[in-house]
């Protein structure tokens, strides 16, 4: 075996996943006319219930299949956002992308700790594009900053934290795949950014429990 | 059999699967004036196995359970708790620190569970809220709690394969 053959490219986990194959093939079959993504992830009580995916797929005469349910894991979200399916509507492309930054700030929060992430977090959203969304700014007034001292690791988790929202910005607007205008793009993900913040800082959980 | 932290966003039988447990024990008492505080400043919740975790998560949405199932952190130590005041005090520190998830609910083996297992989960159900006497807790509210509890491990383990 030469090089070139030992050090290829590993095939990314999404295109190995059985699922995703079915899906492609699905995406391909000329009778489909559009195929779209719906996240079911209801909160009862303090918590969300683990998510589930429901796929619609609509045909070229005007029916429907019967959605078809999976559930959420990383690599099927992203083999979807490969395959170019959205949600089926914009709140629901929010809350897709609000758990798909929660999956993605965890790498960010274990590769720091989490005390540590959680303190710059909102140091990092305050001076980023999405601050003085209506939504994410109501989130950040009801967050408490911790002092944080700008050393390395700080400018390095700030790094980490706009490759997270640059990532997911990409992923939204990029022609390869979701393809949304800029103007669509730019609500979908304040909104998750929002939903996200609110979960991983309990703000609803407090208000639910009437503790501010 | 576990405790509850909200008796209007929770019930009893409700079963609650830890992804975290705080371990509340864990805490600096320190001299402020005249009296004395209990920091958990520096307590670290201990997460429960990943695998785990999508074990029962999976378990949760694939049977039909005739009870609510909630996934978050336990509050685990070694007090008998009887006090809301003290309940509430031990979840709003959990809450208030995003480093500790979502508190749910709490029990007392927990905390020695971490201490000894290396691969770990704690599933449990809630049978009172921590408010009344222990002997004040309904037996067929602790009845329930266990069978619900065992009920959603078995399902678990069996789609898991554990039954051969």
């Amino acid at each position: 075996m030469n090089a070139r053959d030992y050090f290829k490219e590993p095939t990314p986990a999404w295109k190995m996943h059985p699922i995703f194959r079915y899906w492609q093939g699905v995406k391909a079959d000329p009778s489909v006319a559009d195929v779209r993504m719906e996240l079911y992830r209801p909160k009862e009580g303090l918590v969300y219930r683990p998510a589930d995916i429901y796929l619609h797929v609509k045909r070229v005469d005007g029916r429907e299949d019967q959605p078809q349910k999976i559930d959420w894991e990383d690599v099927v979200n992203e083999g979807l956002l490969h395959l170019q399916v959205k949600a089926v509507n914009a709140d629901n492309e929010a809350q897709r992308f609000a758990l798909w930054l929660q999956s993605r700030f965890t790498s960010v929060e274990g590769h720091f700790n989490e005390s540590f992430f959680s303190a710059i977090l909102p140091e990092a959203v305050e001076e980023g594009p999405f601050a003085k969304g209506s939504n994410v700014s109501r989130i950040l007034s009801r967050i408490g900053r911790q002092r944080t001292l700008k050393e390395q690791a700080w400018q390095e988790c700030r790094e980490m934290i706009d490759n997270v929202l640059a990532g997911r910005w990409s992923e939204l607007t990029s022609a390869a795949l979701l393809n949304y205008p800029d103007p669509e793009a730019d609500p979908i993900l304040e909104k998750a950014l929002a939903l996200y913040l609110d979960e991983y800082f309990n703000i609803s959980n407090r208000d639910l429990l009437g503790w501010q | 059999m576990a405790f509850g932290i909200s008796r209007s966003l929770q019930q009893f039988g409700e079963v609650l699967v830890s992804r975290r447990v705080f371990p509340y024990d864990v805490r600096e008492i320190r001299d402020d004036g005249p009296r004395y505080v209990s920091d958990h400043g520096k307590t670290a919740s201990l997460k429960a196995h990943g695998g785990l975790v999508t074990m029962f998560e999976r378990a949760s949405k694939r049977g039909q359970f005739p009870f609510p199932i909630s996934f978050g952190t336990l509050l685990s130590g070694g007090a008998r708790i009887s006090s809301a005041r003290f309940r509430d005090e031990l979840a709003q520190t959990v809450l208030r620190d995003p480093a500790h998830g979502t508190p749910i609910g709490g029990d007392m083996e927990a905390a020695g569970l971490l201490s000894v297992a290396h691969r770990w989960i704690v599933v449990k159900a809630i049978s009172d809220f921590a408010e009344g006497s222990v002997s004040s807790t309904d037996d067929a509210n602790r009845a329930r709690a266990c069978m619900n509890a065992v009920r959603l491990t078995l399902t678990a383990l069996q789609n898991h394969g554990f039954d051969r």
